[in-house]
């Protein structure tokens, strides 16, 4: 058998690139030192750039980048990675000559994959014939056993790949890494277009680049018919792990752009073996899913995990031929390097043809000759884990000390099959803005592909990583760093012809379920308006009392100011039991502003509304999202402590950010489910802030108190309160502005107003029999506006506990809190 | 042998279960040395979805799902199966312990080479040099396979304890190792754990034991619930051979085999997702009834 395994080693060599130092490829210049053809351009464009236009460049990109609200930093910690997202402007520029070879050559890979895949999941002829290694196979993790003799919904197993590119010292791109199982990157590469052309606008058009549009319309129409049943249009979800996940912004980017919905796991349910969505108006019975979850977390009753998420019984539904998922589980398994060196002669075995696309010189460990033979130069190359068991690697073996490549000789003997080793290469440089001026950067190209129904198309485009000078591009964190638009001219079609789908829309067909709205989400955007609220609550009555602490501090306003902290403790800003010493009272208030450790303070409040907000992004526009971006920097805190002026503009701007929200929400959102459900959020939050005040306020017993006129500042009623009274406040006038007027928008009766005419707008659910229920307790609670007696402190309690109480009904009758349990 | 076997399954749970998923892997195997003219399986509530297929080891697997509010679920797997005799080989007269594992190491896969498979780790049994260490002072160089796992079996009846308080169903294989204590499940996967890390092809067994002692002969450990066993790939000609590291045998007519795979996750009788409970009891009832007439 060693006969075999050598041939393989010589058979593959000529494809793989000779690992010979050449010196490093410049993607812009040529050996001379010349600018290239295709760089013309775009080159001398940015040789011209001043430094004041670098800076300017920069800035605009990162302006450009925080408005598509793509990052968003407030999670690192919350527990998710959500790294900042970096652009470099200048795009990698790839001429049409080079894109028609890697294009034919990732055409050949994906169909090639495709068949492995449908073969080691089928009758193993792979593996009878000796093209394909049967421990490869076997001690594979991501060769799912669950999954063997399925053939997957649609016929295939890839409907989207990714594969890094590098380019070789003598100019060839090579292949580094196939991504198989849920290829990120493609909603990335979109935000990247949308920026860099924008900022080359005119380069990008002198260039006629080749949009990107078409191609996710074909992905779209190869989800849409993976799975169809007649006359009906196909239902296809994008599934994302969830806000915590490091791409989930790029999920959901590409959901929208899709045009699918984006939802959890927690979404979707299997019912007689077929899966369904589900909605406030019930379950939606899905056909396709886009996703994003890893294949050991997507079914917990076939994959034995702890903690077990996913949706238990999927795997059935799909076995079962009643949805498709893409791409197919088990499809994970191409992802290993190990596979690179055999791809060659089964293809040739197979195909017939020659693989187009070289590979990075590669070598699985498991085969007793190769492992002789890599073990005796290992500096060359880089050792990885062939399956992601060791968590070390990768490692450059260059770097190695002598104790440390003994070691790992060692483990490779002991467990050869578990290792990779791949040239330690140097990729192409290519130029790269940084604030020192243009520096050239090694690169990697990931390309893209989607298996449509006439075959495999590869984007015109892709997402360039950057890496650092001098670091193995295997080594680059995936997740992180630099990325760049990628470029290619577009000179074979008619630059007038083509239509700009520069900014791809989602389909334009209006999908009955569009208007459907998932439970989690409802529930989300009922938070996000009940967070508004309360910040809003907290932000003025906040204000009211600063404005108490400055200024001269005679007897008068030390009352006020004590007035105000009274009112505080009555909305549990600050517990009822901390007593705060006159000289401690800034440091206080400052703390609930920007301290993010205080209880119940508005950074707490605004971690809480983003949280949710983050979990219904597709629901959001991105001009409400810019609003929720911006928050996060109003209320970060600043170095020391700030001066009562300087919290007082803090508050002003926060106020006027949260009218802006609202009056979004007013006149620009559809008034579908979702809308409905913030609202009646917000409408109970405020209902309920209102009630805190009034029961504060009437504790303090009759007539005038020192507490009505900040109590009125707090409800933005002062103006109204005046114009009808001109006195000092009385308890009587104040109950009847913030309780009992219909027409006044910050009373109470107000809300129950609003909140009885969304609520008779809810779809209901018989079988729970709570929404009667709902309505019901509500009209009981409204009439005690009929009752022209004001409420004292008790009933004011009385009536806050039972509006709480509806709060849970709303909870109970439409967001599940089931807990589920495995065994 | 003939037997009737009745296992009874029921979960109580805390407070309404809306909907649950399930899998069963209860319909005992039909082997060269083994029959199953007859299965049944019994739910209670009925499922409102079920399938059954073949998966990737052969063992039959039912899907079941119920619906709408239920506070138990009870299964019932109803079987009637025929065992026949094993002839075991003379272990003196298998191949040495290395030719087999050698022999794994294939280029290609040929009929009845599929063993190769089963060397790997497994979600439930790691590879380890501790496990190895365990092991190979009944693996001298060549020594014939089936001695060497009958000597590794006799060491993990002698030096480890039935204690089914020692562990659980999440435990792993190491603290088996270290503990010396277990039940049958985990003696199973710390023999695994010994061979695989030796290089040695062997796979996880579930199945019944028939416990009503003949006259004179001491009751078996396992009555009263599912057994668990392996199976040792022994190279060309002797081929998979059983071993019961619980009772230290070699199985023949009175284990009954229901499934295999590469450890408990693969074979897990019956497993659940459910929705809506807080906890629940679980109550397991078997029994193995030899019977005259089929």
């Amino acid at each position: 058998m060693a006969e075999s395994s050598n041939s393989q080693f010589q058979a593959s060599t000529p494809q793989a690139v000779a690992g010979k130092p050449l010196g490093v490829w410049h993607e812009m210049n040529d050996a001379r030192g010349q600018i290239r053809p295709h760089w013309q351009t775009l080159g001398v464009k940015i040789q011209r750039w001043s430094s004041e236009d670098r800076a300017l460049i920069a800035t605009s990109a990162e302006r450009m980048i925080t408005d598509l609200g793509t990052t968003f930093n407030v999670y690192s910690d919350v527990g998710c990675a959500g790294q900042p997202y970096e652009l470099d402007p200048i795009p990698l520029l790839i001429p049409p000559s080079e894109w028609t070879q890697v294009s034919a050559g990732l055409e050949q890979r994906m169909r090639l994959i495709d068949a492995v895949l449908a073969d080691i999941y089928g009758p193993q002829e792979l593996l009878k014939e000796g093209l394909l290694p049967p421990d490869l196979v076997h001690a594979s993790p991501a060769f799912l056993q669950y999954t063997r003799g399925v053939l997957p919904v649609g016929d295939r197993f890839l409907v989207t790949t990714g594969c890094d590119l590098v380019r070789s010292a003598n100019g060839t791109w090579t292949v580094l890494r196939d991504h198989t199982s849920a290829p990120g990157g493609l909603g990335q590469v979109l935000e990247n277009r949308n920026v860099t052309s924008n900022l080359l606008s005119d380069q990008f058009e002198e260039l006629q680049i080749a949009r990107l549009g078409d191609f996710f319309d074909l992905e779209r129409r190869t989800l849409q018919s993976l799975l169809s049943r007649r006359g009906e249009m196909p239902n296809v979800v994008f599934l994302t792990p969830g806000f915590k996940h490091s791409s989930y912004f790029e999920h959901a980017y590409k959901a929208r752009l899709l045009g699918f919905p984006l939802v959890e796991a927690a979404d979707l349910t299997v019912r007689e073996r077929r899966l369904f969505l589900k909605t406030l108006a019930g379950l939606r019975r899905i056909d396709g899913v886009v996703s994003r979850i890893q294949d050991e977390h997507l079914d917990p009753l076939e994959h034995w995990v702890q903690g077990g998420g996913g949706v238990p019984g999927i795997i059935e539904a799909w076995r079962t031929g009643n949805v498709a998922l893409a791409n197919a589980p088990g499809a994970g398994f191409a992802t290993t390097p190990a596979l690179m060196p055999f791809l060659p002669g089964i293809c040739r075995k197979w195909f017939g043809e020659e693989i187009k696309l070289p590979f990075v010189e590669t070598w699985w460990l498991s085969q007793p000759e190769i492992r002789r033979r890599v073990l005796d130069e290992l500096h060359r190359f880089v050792l990885l884990s062939a399956f992601g068991r060791d968590e070390l690697l990768p490692v450059r073996c260059s770097s190695l000390s002598p104790a440390a490549r003994k070691q790992w000789i060692a483990t490779i003997e002991e467990r050869p099959y578990d290792f990779v080793a791949q040239l330690d290469i140097t990729p192409s440089e290519t130029p790269s803005l940084e604030a020192r001026g243009i520096r050239q950067r090694p690169v990697v190209w990931r390309a893209f592909a989607v298996n449509g129904p006439e075959g495999a198309v590869v984007l015109p485009g892709g997402l360039a990583r950057v890496g650092k000078t001098g670091q193995a591009p295997q080594l680059w964190p995936s997740h992180a760093g630099f990325t760049k638009d990628v470029w290619i001219s577009d000179t074979s079609t008619n630059a007038a012809a083509k239509v700009d789908v520069n900014h791809p829309r989602p389909s334009k067909d209006r999908h009955p379920s569009a208007l459907e709205v998932p439970s989690r989400i409802a529930e989300q955007l009922y938070w996000v308006g009940r967070y508004a609220e309360r910040i809003e609550l907290a932000t003025r009555l906040l204000r009211v009392t600063l404005r108490n602490l400055s200024g001269d501090s005679g007897r008068l306003q030390q009352e006020q100011l004590s007035a105000c902290l009274t009112l505080i403790r009555g909305t549990r800003l600050i517990p009822k039991d901390v007593i705060i010493l006159p000289a401690q009272t800034l440091r206080t208030l400052s703390n609930l502003i920007h301290d993010q450790a205080a209880r119940g303070g508005i950074p707490n409040l605004t971690r809480s509304l983003l949280v949710n907000a983050a979990a219904a992004r597709d629901r959001l526009s991105d001009d409400t999202w810019r609003f929720f971006t911006r928050l996060e920097g109003v209320v970060h805190s600043p170095p020391g402590v700030p001066s009562t002026s300087e919290l007082l503009r803090t508050l002003d701007t926060l106020i006027l950010h949260l009218s802006a929200f609202a009056g979004m929400q007013a006149e620009n959102m559809t008034r579908g489910q979702g809308w409905r459900f913030l609202e009646v959020g917000r409408r109970i939050e405020r209902a309920l802030g209102g009630l805190k005040l009034l029961k504060t306020a009437a504790a303090q017993g009759e007539g005038e108190s020192l507490l009505l006129d900040p109590l009125l500042e707090t409800c933005d009623s002062v103006m109204t309160y005046r114009r009808r009274h001109f006195s000092r406040p009385q308890l009587d006038g104040v109950i009847d502005l913030i309780f009992f007027d219909p027409i006044n928008p910050r009373s109470v009766a107000y809300q129950f107003g609003i909140l009885d005419r969304e609520i008779s707008g809810f779809s209901g659910d018989p079988e729970f029999g709570l929404l009667p229920k709902i309505r019901e307790h509500l009209h009981d609670l409204s009439q005690r506006f009929t009752n022209t007696s004001a409420p004292d402190a008790p009933e004011f309690e009385k009536i806050f506990t039972s509006l709480e109480v509806f709060a849970d009904m709303i909870t109970q009758h439409y967001f599940s809190h089931s807990v589920r349990r495995v065994y | 042998m003939k037997y009737r076997l009745v296992h009874r399954t029921k979960y109580s749970y805390d407070g309404a279960v809306t909907v649950s998923h399930h899998l069963a892997r209860l319909a005992p195997r039909t082997l060269p040395g083994q029959r199953c003219p007859w299965h049944e399986l019994e739910i209670h509530p009925t499922p409102v979805g079920r399938g059954v297929h073949v998966d990737s080891f052969g063992n039959a697997t039912a899907y079941f799902e119920i619906e709408g509010k239920h506070e138990t679920l009870e299964v019932v797997a109803k079987s009637l199966v025929e065992v026949f005799s094993t002839q075991h080989p003379v272990p003196r007269s298998t191949q040495p312990w290395e030719r087999v594992r050698d022999a794994c190491q294939l280029e290609k896969l040929t009929p009845g080479s599929e063993a190769g498979a089963f060397r790997f780790s497994s979600p439930m049994v790691p590879l380890g040099k501790e496990f190895a260490d365990f092991a190979i002072p009944e693996f001298p160089p060549g020594r014939p396979i089936l001695e060497a796992v009958l000597g590794l079996t006799d060491r993990i009846f002698r030096e480890c304890k039935f204690d089914p308080r020692a562990t659980d169903v999440s435990t792993p294989v190491s603290e088996v190792l270290k503990k010396r204590a277990g039940v049958c499940q985990d003696f199973a996967h710390l023999i695994l754990a010994c061979l695989r890390s030796l290089g040695i092809p062997c796979r996880y067994v579930s199945g019944y034991l028939e416990t009503a002692p003949p006259p004179g002969m001491r009751r078996l450990t396992g009555a009263d619930a599912s057994h668990a066993w392996v199976s040792v790939y022994c190279g060309e000609g002797a081929g998979w051979i059983d071993t019961d590291p619980t009772n230290n045998l070699l199985p023949s007519e009175r284990h009954i085999t229901v499934a295999w795979g590469r450890d408990f996750s693969d074979v897990s009788p019956l497993r659940g997702v459910t929705l809506g409970a807080g906890g629940q009891r679980l109550a397991v009832a078997v029994d193995v009834i030899p019977v005259d007439e089929l």
